[in-house]
């Protein structure tokens, strides 16, 4: 395979050390926020800010290659793994917004990389210290309430997305802090059920997409909630653009938008 | 080599790598057998009687018999604690005895109102009535008529389904091996398949009725 | 794939929702789902790291009991046994119970060809059989049929009947009594095997299991040879864990083991009883590398579960095994032109997470997702991998699709040339590009 610019580089540009005690978390914006979303981008940098961290953007970053990997386009997926440690080279800490990502490099990324056994190395490292961003607060920080964060709504809902839930197997972290905030957080009916993005099954099978999508938005509509809450990046561009295609009055917010304060919840 | 031979020959050995077998069973045995019993079957939709003695189990037979306005009932054989208890109690009841345990025609045995069997072991864990395969046997009484009284000896209750298979290949139990069949009842017969419906009785005993004594 | 409509499609979401509560309500409690899992699992792998040996010691146990295993190698071959079966015993008319693997085989067509009848006893398959059509659900063949559609079949084929399901059921238990006390063979499958004592269980809420291994004089049992376990515990075990996979239930109504003809020594029973054990495939699966398939236990837990089955149906799933575990199992078994089966899931994991044996089924399917394909299905993901490696490309391509993306979402869908901005348009309006990125170069903190 031909080299990616920059590879091979010791040189790498670092941003400069914190000035605390913690690691500067490095952010995986994911392809999709940094094509379609910068709010959830900004988002998820004013939610770390706001924990006195210092939070960067590698600035060399892309994407990870999720959608290649489920189609199952092997070679191609493998292409974009390379290029992304090579775009995380350094990070001590990666916090993403999104759960089927971050799921994605922790169990693909290290083995599809297995050909290439020095990258497979550097994969595993990284690996072990990407996290998603209510994981990354609940679980490594402790958080278990946010303060000074109004309420997304006065009534709202939250679908467990697939990759958060099932894939990393999250059930506590992003209920603990949504529960923290005002606001009533109503239980979303047949919460467990998929709301039919699943990445390549978006466009490959738009009929049952479509149906899963009004399913997940009849639902949450049933809850009466103003709000719903979304963690995953796809399960967010789908359901928004769906609930903008039908003309919703329930407006779709990404969990890192519910989680900051003021400025960051764009 | 022969067909067998070599379709036996062509399953690969050793493609997969069996783990240690998990110690213990997966549930812990029931706190309270007779209780978990007979709540299982209750679930499973079988009306369910818990009495002291023999004496107490023939008469509550005898009065489901009746109470359901049936004039006959079919008889597997019941041992001896029972059998003497029944024929005395039927007769006071005028409940005519006609012997159909297994080895008579089944055709004999279809006409049947009831049916009024002794189950020869059963599990506390999953509700299960056990009848084994043997000439006297309640097998056809607990399949053809519509009402099917199964006398249960509490001393013949295992707690668990591991107990079950462990008391079959018992020899001094079943000197044979395990019995030719096997048959668990855990409720009436029963169906969801119109509209999800549940209806009793599709090809079997629509009233299953439980009487736990001892 | 297309999705279920109008009644159909409510039918389907109300039996799965009802399958699912009952699950929920009696078998849950992770702890104990799992306790159940790693034993069944081991039970099973240690069948299938021995299958020919344990096989062998199924079949002697068998036979020392005075009963017949037969060996197919494929579905042919397993009808011409049952066949020949069948015409030794002078059978006009056969009961069966339900069975995947003779649905598999296509057996029915077999026995009626060669002038015998064969009667579905199940109530869900009677209903089908009569009506000419495909089961509409493995634990509810008939669920998409209404009371009133039933009550005039049963009324066109025996007599007239009130369109109320005690009724409807009743009729039924006549004809199929008739059937039963008269038929002479009797046709269940297996749902699972206990090699050391030669042992099978077969499982119904009916009782239609029973009366076919019951009453008829020969009783022909079909089973894949997955089906086996080593011991008779092992059999106990899974015997409570597929009701409570299935219906929450820690046992159905009906249990039957069977370790011989019953009616030659001990009273009510066959007296032939024959055991058919199945390859068709199975034994090349065992070999590559879907062999768990082979520990699915056709609970229906993935079905139930699944968000593209409950809003399809099993018809489109081309085949008899329906879902999930039909997704994965269909091509191994039917060959290639099965494969888009493995697309059509949004890799979700339900599936898993509800199956009672712990399958991977979304690892298979991601991998059958990997199986060679044509010359297109390299070029246009080696175009996306250069673009979503390089940063200069990836924003160019962004800058490209701005006004692309603006330009598209003004059509109606209809007028869109065809892509995956057309596909992404059925129920959605496509996003906006911003401007800028997210990611900036050299120096990226702010955004």
């Amino acid at each position: 395979m031909p080299p990616l610019p920059g590879e091979g580089e010791e040189k790498v540009k670092m941003p400069p050390p914190a000035s605390n005690r913690y690691p500067r978390p490095a952010v995986f914006a994911t392809c999709l926020v940094d094509a379609l979303l910068p709010a959830v981008g900004r988002a998820t940098l004013a939610v770390l800010r706001a924990r006195g961290l210092e939070p960067w953007l590698p600035p060399r970053q892309v994407c990870c290659g999720q959608a290649l990997y489920k189609a199952g386009h092997l070679p191609a997926a493998r292409r974009v793994a390379r290029a992304w440690v090579e775009a995380f080279r350094g990070a001590e800490l990666i916090v993403s917004p999104s759960g089927s990502c971050v799921a994605h490099v922790r169990h693909a990324l290290p083995e599809l990389l297995s050909p290439w056994p020095e990258l497979a190395r550097r994969a595993r490292l990284l690996a072990a210290r990407t996290w998603e961003l209510s994981q990354f607060l609940h679980r490594l920080l402790g958080v278990e309430g946010l303060e000074g964060v109004p309420a997304p709504a006065e009534r709202f809902t939250y679908h467990p997305s697939c990759g958060l839930h099932r894939a990393l197997g999250e059930d506590e972290a992003p209920y603990r802090l949504l529960d923290s905030l005002p606001g009533r957080r109503l239980e979303l009916p047949r919460a467990e059920q998929c709301c039919g993005f699943g990445g390549p099954f978006a466009v490959t099978h738009p009929e049952v997409s479509a149906r899963l999508l009004g399913d997940k938005l009849a639902a949450a509509r049933s809850t009466g909630a103003e709000v719903l809450v979304v963690g995953d990046v796809g399960c967010f561009l789908h359901l928004s653009c769906g609930a903008a295609r039908r003309g919703e009055t329930m407006r779709i917010v990404h969990l890192a938008q519910a989680l900051a304060r003021g400025e960051g919840r764009g | 080599m022969s067909h067998r031979e070599s379709f036996l020959a062509r399953l690969p050995v050793g493609r997969v790598r069996p783990p240690p077998r998990p110690s213990g069973p997966a549930l812990p045995p029931p706190q309270d057998p007779a209780g978990e019993f007979l709540r299982r079957l209750d679930e499973g939709g079988a009306a369910v009687h818990r009495v002291d003695g023999a004496e107490a189990a023939a008469a509550r037979a005898v009065e489901i018999v009746r109470r359901a306005g049936a004039e006959r009932a079919g008889l597997a054989e019941l041992g001896p604690e029972l059998e003497g208890p029944l024929r005395r109690a039927a007769a006071a009841a005028g409940l005519e005895l006609v012997p159909a345990g297994d080895g008579c025609d089944p055709a004999a045995v279809e006409p049947l109102p009831a049916g009024i069997t002794r189950a020869e072991l059963a599990v506390a864990q999953t509700g299960a009535l056990v009848q084994v395969a043997r000439p006297g046997g309640g097998r056809l009484l607990s399949l053809l008529p519509p009402l099917h009284v199964a006398l249960v000896c509490v001393q013949d209750l295992l707690p668990a389904m591991e107990d079950l298979a462990a008391a079959l290949v018992d020899r001094s139990r079943f000197p044979e091996g395990p019995p030719p069949a096997v048959s668990l009842i855990g409720g009436p017969s029963k169906t969801g398949d119109i509209e999800a419906v549940i209806v009793l009785g599709v090809h079997g005993p629509g009233r299953l009725e439980v009487v736990l004594w001892g | 794939m297309p999705i279920e409509a109008g009644r159909r499609a409510r039918a389907l979401a109300e039996f799965t929702a009802r399958l699912r509560a009952l699950r929920a309500k009696g078998f849950s409690d992770p702890r104990e789902v799992e306790a159940f899992r790693r034993r069944a699992r081991a039970a099973k792998l240690e069948y299938l790291s021995r299958p020919g040996y344990w096989l062998g010691r199924l079949a002697e146990r068998v036979e020392a009991a005075g009963g017949r295993v037969h060996f197919a190698d494929d579905a042919g071959e397993a009808n011409r046994i049952v066949l020949d079966i069948c015409r030794r015993a002078g059978a006009g008319q056969v009961v069966k119970g339900k069975s995947m693997t003779c649905e598999e085989m296509e057996l029915n067509p077999v026995l009626e060809a060669a002038g015998i009848q064969v009667s579905e006893t199940d109530l869900g398959e009677f209903i089908v059989q009569l009506a000419g059509e495909p089961p509409f659900h493995i634990l509810g063949p008939a669920m998409h049929k209404t009371r009133q559609e039933i009550a005039e079949l049963f009324s066109r084929h025996f007599e007239p009947v009130d369109p109320e399901p005690a009724a409807l059921t009743r009729l039924a238990r006549k004809v199929l009594r008739r059937r039963f006390l008269s038929a002479r063979v009797g046709i269940t499958g297996v749902n699972a095997a206990a090699c050391d004592t030669g042992t099978i269980a077969v499982i119904t809420n009916e009782g239609n299991g029973r009366f076919c291994s019951t009453l008829p004089p020969v009783h022909i049992a079909v089973m894949g040879l997955e089906k086996a376990v080593p011991t008779l515990s092992d059999l106990a075990l899974i015997s409570t864990l597929l009701p409570r996979a299935s219906l929450g239930w820690p046992l159905s109504a009906y249990v039957s083991w069977i370790s011989g003809p019953a009616g030659r020594s001990a009273g009510a029973g066959p007296r032939e009883f024959h055991l058919v054990i199945l390859d068709n495939g199975r034994s090349r699966i065992l070999e590559g590398p879907y062999w768990e398939i082979l520990l699915c236990l056709r609970c229906a837990s993935c079905l139930n579960h699944c968000p593209v089955y409950t809003t399809c149906g099993g018809p489109n799933y081309g085949w008899v095994y329906s879902g999930p575990m039909g997704a994965v199992l269909t091509p191994l078994l039917r060959g290639r032109e099965h494969d888009h089966l493995a697309h059509a899931s949004t890799l979700c994991g339900r599936c898993r997470q509800m199956c009672p044996m712990g399958i991977d089924l979304p690892g298979m399917l991601l991998r059958r997702r990997q199986e060679p394909g044509g010359a297109f299905k390299y070029l246009l993901p080696r175009l996306g991998a250069e673009i979503l490696s390089r940063r200069g490309l990836f924003e160019t391509a962004c800058r490209l699709a701005r006004p692309a993306a603006a330009a598209l979402e003004r059509l109606p869908r209809e007028a869109l040339p065809p892509g995956p901005w057309r596909a992404w348009r059925m129920g959605r309006r496509l996003p906006r590009v911003p401007r800028e990125r997210a990611v900036k170069p050299e120096g990226g903190e702010e955004s």
